[in-house]
């Protein structure tokens, strides 16, 4: 059976990481085989769960819940390696690849390459057949239709087939114009960058068709109606635009957006009739002033929220939007997260 | 040597910590000093521009509240700029340029995204033509890719990767720009928590050489201490949790958090302030900016944040 996936996109800081983790528990709280693919290089997510260290494979959450829940951190090297060994022609030419310099810089530094190996690792946990929910947090990004976007345009890099020209510069139909190109490539990169990537290209063809199933395979994984995709934002005035923004690109790549999560929104204080310095307890007169003006800066901010959230939903076209409350001191335990979940959105 | 006085001064940390913020008031801080400032935003970013009011983006500059520059730059323009001025091509190399050989090749060559960014910068900092603005400084807002770390680290992966050629020798020049503190600095921003600390601190740990520029790290985000430390608070919130008035005990529920909020806040603070300095094994100053509320940041609230920063960083 194929598992539901729930995505949290956003930019980064916006409380992507939060935001999985929180849906993570609430899905193993329902009983369900629960597990949170977070990305994110620092250790937040670790931290949050109290697991020491996060791995590259799912290692068990200690929450109090009917189901279960596991967590990893991905290793984006660690995850091309395996790929590399895994579906390369022979072991001598994985061996090769792995060696190659301008493998490993594409592997670590290329931009994108992050939201490539989240999509494949993503896919591995798909094939495992051991959960019933994988939870993705998305990489840090400018942009949150990077993660859509990016793994594709890295997959094309390796059967790309301009540069794939230098494999075999002789053979085949190379255009004037693309000469020329190489020549100006070799002029500006010069020759030694030339003959390792040539190199890559080589020992990466073999590679190509296993690389292109698995993206196809995470494209429809991505648009199947077992998925579903939440943006992760905050309350502040450009937030709608983003929102808006973001649908739009959303639909360009034919996806859409299935709910809004609005993370660190402050809450309106309760009180019956305003209060004043009679209704207090005996106190020092700096105190009583402190307090008396509390509620109303709390206010001010709450009111500045709720304004955000409503033009959200506004932009959100008629998706579900969840206001998760701004815990004093943020998130930082298995508890914390457990107190948002009362307010995420239904999974 | 004051921040402002080196050419460069990069900004780096996570993304939401207020790094395009910081960096708008480093430039007005900087102009303060007497400097002629610019804040450059990368890959097409026009944050701190739209701040200001100012529509879309421009790769030429163009003035922030009078005193500085803004400028948001791309890759793609950085390099025909690189082929401009470095290559001395004729126009029909200069066409292919810009096809989808040179796109497709620049795509796929990790960090020279990066690389052909800094070397505009550096080319408008060192060694600008008769019709570019002269600055004293230049104020980058790095991506928040690997807390901004990924950029300093792009010149040094150009020069392992290609061993001889022109993107070679910008990678050079760069690295020689990068790796001299009396030139560039770095400033960290951080928020004033718990996790944004313990990763700032982590950041710093983990810096190779790139330590040496650390000019200061910024705590963006300071609140005021709305409850006042007070030796009756304790009896105080006795009183109210005990009180018959609901509203009471909802005063006490905003203040509890309150003063959790200040008490984490302060020894998040205080643990960076200590944590810095011995992580860096040298005094670097520390700059608290408050935080402002709600989350809107204006003109006058980065005026308010510069004249901060010009305070804190003259002296240090």
């Amino acid at each position: 059976v194929t598992p539901r996936v729930i995505v949290c996109c956003g930019v980064g800081g916006a409380g992507k990481t939060t935001a999985a983790a929180a849906i993570g528990l609430a899905l193993a709280q329902q009983g369900q085989r629960a597990v949170v693919l977070t990305i994110d290089p620092a250790r937040r997510l670790a931290d949050a769960l109290g697991l020491e260290h996060l791995g590259n494979q799912p290692r068990p959450v200690k929450a109090d819940a009917s189901g279960t829940l596991h967590a990893l951190m991905l290793d984006r090297k660690a995850t091309f390696d395996e790929l590399v060994r895994k579906h390369s022609a022979d072991p001598e030419t994985g061996r090769r690849l792995l060696a190659n310099p301008y493998y490993a810089a594409v592997s670590t530094r290329l931009t994108g390459s992050h939201e490539y190996m989240a999509c494949e690792k993503l896919q591995q946990l798909a094939e495992a057949g051991e959960w019933d929910a994988i939870v993705l947090d998305t990489p840090p990004a400018q942009h949150a239709i990077d993660f859509f976007r990016a793994p594709e345009r890295v997959r094309r890099v390796f059967e790309q087939g301009v540069l794939a020209a230098l494999v075999n510069p002789g053979r085949g139909i190379v255009g004037t114009a693309t000469r020329q190109g190489l020549k100006v490539m070799e002029r500006i990169a010069g020759e030694s960058v030339l003959q390792d990537i040539a190199e890559f290209f080589r020992l990466v063809q073999g590679l190509a068709g296993a690389l292109r199933e698995r993206n196809q395979a995470v494209y429809q994984l991505l648009r199947s109606d077992r998925t579903v995709l939440h943006l992760v934002t905050q309350p502040y005035a450009g937030a709608p635009a983003d929102v808006a923004a973001f649908r739009e690109m959303l639909r360009e790549e034919d996806l859409r957006l299935d709910g809004l999560i609005v993370n660190r929104v402050v809450l309106p204080p309760r009180l019956a009739r305003p209060l004043d310095p009679s209704r207090l307890p005996p106190m020092p007169a700096d105190l009583a002033d402190a307090l008396l003006a509390l509620p109303s800066r709390v206010d001010a901010n709450a009111r500045a929220h709720a304004a955000a959230v409503s033009r959200l939903s506004a932009a959100a076209g008629g998706v579900p939007v969840a206001s998760l409350p701004e815990l004093p001191g943020g998130v930082r335990s298995l508890e914390g997260l457990a107190e948002l979940v009362p307010y995420l959105p239904a999974v | 040597l004051k921040l402002w006085d080196r050419g460069l001064v990069v900004v780096t940390g996570k993304g939401g910590v207020g790094k395009s913020t910081v960096a708008a008031a480093l430039a007005l801080a900087a102009s303060r000093a007497g400097k002629r400032a610019a804040v450059v935003e990368l890959y097409g970013q026009s944050k701190i521009a739209a701040t200001f009011g100012l529509d879309g983006r421009s790769y030429a500059e163009r003035p922030l509240a009078g005193v500085v520059d803004v400028m948001s730059i791309t890759p793609y323009e950085a390099l025909d700029d690189f082929g401009h001025r470095k290559l001395k091509m004729d126009a029909i190399v200069r066409l292919l340029f810009k096809n989808r050989v040179m796109t497709a090749f620049i795509d796929a060559v990790p960090g020279l995204h990066d690389l052909l960014q800094l070397g505009k910068i550096e080319n408008l900092l060192n060694e600008p033509s008769g019709s570019d603005p002269h600055y004293d400084l230049l104020v980058v807002d790095a991506p928040a890719t690997g807390h901004g770390v990924t950029l300093l680290a792009s010149a040094r992966t150009m020069s392992e990767m290609s061993r001889v050629g022109p993107f070679h020798d910008l990678a050079k020049i760069i690295e020689r720009q990068l790796e001299d503190p009396k030139r560039t600095a770095v400033v960290v921003v951080t928020l004033p928590e718990d996790l944004p600390v313990s990763e700032t601190l982590e950041l710093l740990d983990q810096l190779g050489d790139e330590r040496a520029l650390v000019g200061t790290v910024v705590v963006n985000g300071v609140r005021d201490e709305a409850i006042p430390a007070s030796g009756d608070w304790e009896r105080v919130r006795q009183d109210l949790a005990a009180s018959p008035d609901p509203d009471l005990r909802e005063l006490l529920r905003l203040a509890d958090g309150q003063v959790e909020r200040q008490t984490l806040e302060r020894a998040a603070v205080g643990r960076l302030d200590a944590g810095v300095s011995a992580v860096l094994g040298r005094r670097v100053a520390v700059a608290k900016l408050p935080r402002v509320e709600p989350h809107d940041v204006g003109p006058s609230d980065v005026q308010a944040l510069a004249d901060a920063l010009y305070a804190q960083l003259v002296n240090a």
